[in-house]
């Protein structure tokens, strides 16, 4: 079993991520929203103000999205399936799409139906 | 998964359809899906597509539509794409007119891959350049070979390697 996690720089493919995600059988993930490291330094901690000018066009918000998933081969999919609706990982500032393995898990999504 | 080409097969293409209506659309399209004997039980089904509809309409904009219900009368997955030449009042998103209908009809323990088809039909749909080509496409069989080659595209197989000590590698 792997975590699945998901960095989504531009908030407008949310719903192509997430359709991709049932498409692929991913029922059960969860979103939230984070806010980037780099102008969170540079608008909130005074010291490293002098990073605002690297700033400029990048969003200070992106979305998080993670499930569990059985097979860590679905980074792939997932990747090369958006690519067909112009959402491109390997295109710097996208964002990011990784998995971790998990240990023991206790409880489980309850399963929605359409 | 279920492949697109697997539940929308040539014989499940309507092309030049005309209708006055939503529900006279959709009343073609499952008229059609009980000809091919998809459908055990037609009411049962035409209900369960209506009340969707009322939910809110799968008009999703740009000229489509994918109503979609899952119901006991309903005897395999499948898809039914009909072209409505003159357009369709489907109460859609953006407010204009639908030329291509994919009506999506699943058995009722088919949950899972009902949903995966109707996120594989919106994807589909997305790409301005297959819907271009479905409203363009001159017959049933060059439609059929064009989900034949979506399917093909994506998702690609995968072929992953595991080590001795579980590690999973990736090429």
């Amino acid at each position: 079993m792997h975590l699945l996690i998901i960095v989504l720089n531009e908030e407008k493919f949310l719903e192509d991520v997430l359709s991709v995600l049932v498409e692929l059988g991913v029922t059960g993930a969860n979103v939230c929203d984070v806010r980037s490291m780099g102008p969170m330094l540079a608008y909130d901690v005074p010291i490293f103000a002098g990073l605002r000018d690297q700033m400029e066009g990048r969003r200070p918000y992106a979305k998080m999205i993670f499930a569990l998933v059985q097979n860590d081969g679905i980074v792939e999919e997932i990747v090369s399936t958006l690519k067909d609706v112009e959402l491109d990982f390997e295109e710097p500032g996208t964002g990011f799409v990784f998995t971790v393995s998990v240990g023991k898990i206790i409880g489980k999504e309850k399963d929605f139906e359409l | 998964m279920q492949k697109l080409s697997d539940a929308l097969r040539k014989e499940y293409i309507a092309l030049g359809l005309m209708a006055g209506s939503k529900e006279e659309a959709l009343r073609e399209l499952i008229r059609r899906l009980s000809e091919e004997k998809v459908l055990a039980d037609v009411e049962p089904f035409f209900d369960a597509v209506l009340t969707r509809e009322k939910l809110q309409s799968t008009g999703i904009g740009s000229g489509v539509a994918i109503p979609h219900a899952r119901s006991a009368g309903v005897r395999r997955l499948t898809v039914m794409l009909g072209r409505f030449e003159g357009g369709v009042d489907f109460a859609a998103l953006d407010g204009q007119p639908v030329q291509l209908v994919f009506l999506i009809a699943a058995p009722q323990g088919a949950a899972g891959a009902y949903i995966q088809t109707v996120a594989k039909v919106a994807r589909l749909l997305k790409s301005r350049s297959y819907k271009e080509r479905l409203l363009e496409a001159k017959s049933s069989q060059e439609i059929a070979e064009l989900i034949k080659n979506f399917d093909r595209r994506y998702p690609r197989d995968i072929t992953v390697k595991k080590t001795k000590d579980g590690r999973v590698i990736h090429p």
